[in-house]
């Protein structure tokens, strides 16, 4: 497993509720922007083994499915 | 109709949620205390590897480092368990809203009439224990109980991560076997005067002669008896219950000793600033003025003085308090620790008597003023407006106001 930020460009829909459009993500040393497909509405989650708590969207990344935290500080996070 | 309580007491509070968010050192003993060189270097919680390294809350980082030399200091950062502690309750308020704080990591739930909803008491702990490992990465134990002070207890005797069920027909085979010091309320004194009557457990406390125990320890020792028989009956204070300001006070230990009046009288003054910002914002004024001090040898005393008038002005409070400090201090020792405390508060609207003598227009125009001052220190931050005093020593300057801490408030109110 391993913790990596994100930056991340969203949809801010009427009811409030955030939706990530895109990431982008470092990758072996290269930033590499990828779709969001499919993200889940958000449940409060925490994960022990990258150390995050906070909105977890459950969701595909390039075909895999993977966790995107957003932590109480704003801050995006996947889990790989 | 039997009440059910439950007592959730979030398992060493500060130590998990520093694990939780660093896990390279989850497998280590680990600590959070506070600054060395401000010197506040004192363990706050430790984790259960430290624990069993025979480390405890309270003692200095250096004896903790003695006992286990690769333990894991790190520094508190209380917004953080803020942030962790008001999500413990949003999942609290999910099953109640009767919820009551006792500290930062722990709450009473009553959920007597939601039982109907989620079922017992035991199946909602186990519940909220499965909520908080999945949504916040944290563990708690859970005492479930008919009264307040056996749900504490029942939260006590299994760590981590456990519900415990506490009833009339168990209570004395799970509670009368624990040592007395475990009831709230047993201190090191009461304990030791209990002991000198050989009340070694609650259940030698419990069937004691309660005209006895009155006569022994006074109004607490029927409390106590109370307390071990499982027959008290104080209700769960309401979420949104606001508490009775009785005193607003601040106190600081300094990050070096304090050694003549002038350092006393700085100190004096930053701590009256924040009493007195802390009256105006509660709209109270005080009349009765307490201080605290205590030497380099951990020695400490209170005094407390009246002020002619009711008053929210930090001159006059100041003022009092160094009045009361020149006249109680002999200067034996240096002093490590300074506290200034208003009590005898009235709202800050009540009509009050005027005096004749004093200048009542002159008054008026320097509760203006500090009114003023908290404004802009609302707008541009607490250090954008400072006395001249202040600058003669910048270490000792600061803001308690916001450097606040959560104890928890007495169980009586």
């Amino acid at each position: 497993m391993k913790k990596i930020s994100a930056e991340v460009i969203a949809h801010f829909n009427l009811d409030g509720e955030i939706i990530p459009l895109k990431i982008k993500m470092n990758v072996d040393g290269e930033d590499k922007v990828y779709c969001v497909d499919r993200p889940s509405k958000p449940v409060k989650g925490a994960s022990l083994k990258i150390g995050v708590q906070g909105n977890r969207y459950s969701c595909l990344i390039d075909g895999k499915r993977v966790f995107l935290y957003q932590n109480h500080e704003n801050k995006w996070f996947v889990e790989i | 109709m039997e009440r059910i309580i439950l007592h959730s007491d979030l398992n060493s509070f500060y130590a998990t949620v520093e694990c939780l968010h660093n896990p390279e050192i989850r497998d280590k003993p680990v600590a959070v205390g506070g600054s060395v060189e401000q010197r506040h270097g004192i363990i706050l919680t430790k984790n259960i590897l430290a624990k069993k390294h025979g480390i405890k809350t309270g003692e200095a980082i250096w004896q903790a480092k003695q006992k286990c030399p690769g333990l894991v200091v790190l520094p508190p950062n209380y917004k953080l368990y803020l942030y962790f502690s008001k999500e413990a309750r949003n999942i609290y308020n999910y099953y109640t809203d009767i919820v009551e704080s006792f500290g930062i990591d722990e709450c009473w739930l009553d959920v007597t009439e939601s039982s109907k909803l989620f079922g017992s008491g035991k199946k909602i702990a186990d519940e909220i224990r499965e909520r908080m490992k999945n949504e916040l990465g944290i563990t708690c134990s859970i005492g479930v109980s008919y009264n307040k002070i056996f749900a504490k207890l029942g939260s006590d005797i299994k760590k981590p991560d456990a519900t415990t069920v506490i009833t009339h027909d168990n209570f004395k085979k799970k509670v009368w076997p624990l040592p007395v010091s475990d009831l709230l309320y047993v201190g090191r004194a009461t304990c030791k005067k209990l002991m000198n009557i050989g009340v070694y457990t609650i259940g030698d406390l419990a069937n004691l002669n309660i005209g006895f125990l009155k006569k022994y320890l006074g109004k607490w020792g029927e409390y106590l008896w109370t307390f071990a028989n499982g027959f008290d009956e104080t209700p769960v204070a309401k979420s949104d219950f606001d508490s009775v300001i009785k005193g607003i006070g601040n106190s600081m230990t300094t990050p070096r000793d304090l050694v003549n009046n002038e350092d006393v009288k700085i100190l004096l003054y930053v701590l009256s600033e924040s009493v007195a910002e802390r009256l105006r914002r509660h709209n109270f004024k005080s009349k009765t003025i307490q201080i605290y001090v205590r030497d380099n040898e951990l020695q400490s005393f209170d005094r407390q003085a009246q002020l002619s008038d009711y008053s929210c002005i930090s001159n006059v409070i100041a003022q009092k308090a160094y009045e009361i400090f020149l006249k109680n201090y002999t200067w034996e020792k240096p002093i490590r620790s300074i506290g200034v405390r208003a009590t005898d508060l009235i709202t800050a609207d009540t009509n009050v008597q005027l005096s004749i003598f004093d200048d009542e227009k002159h008054k008026k125009k320097k509760e203006q003023l500090e009114y003023s001052i908290d404004e802009i220190r609302k707008r541009f931050g607490h250090y954008s407006v400072q006395r001249a005093l202040f600058l003669k020593d910048k270490d000792l300057n600061a803001n308690p106001i916001e450097d606040n801490i959560i104890f928890p408030i007495s169980y009586f109110r």
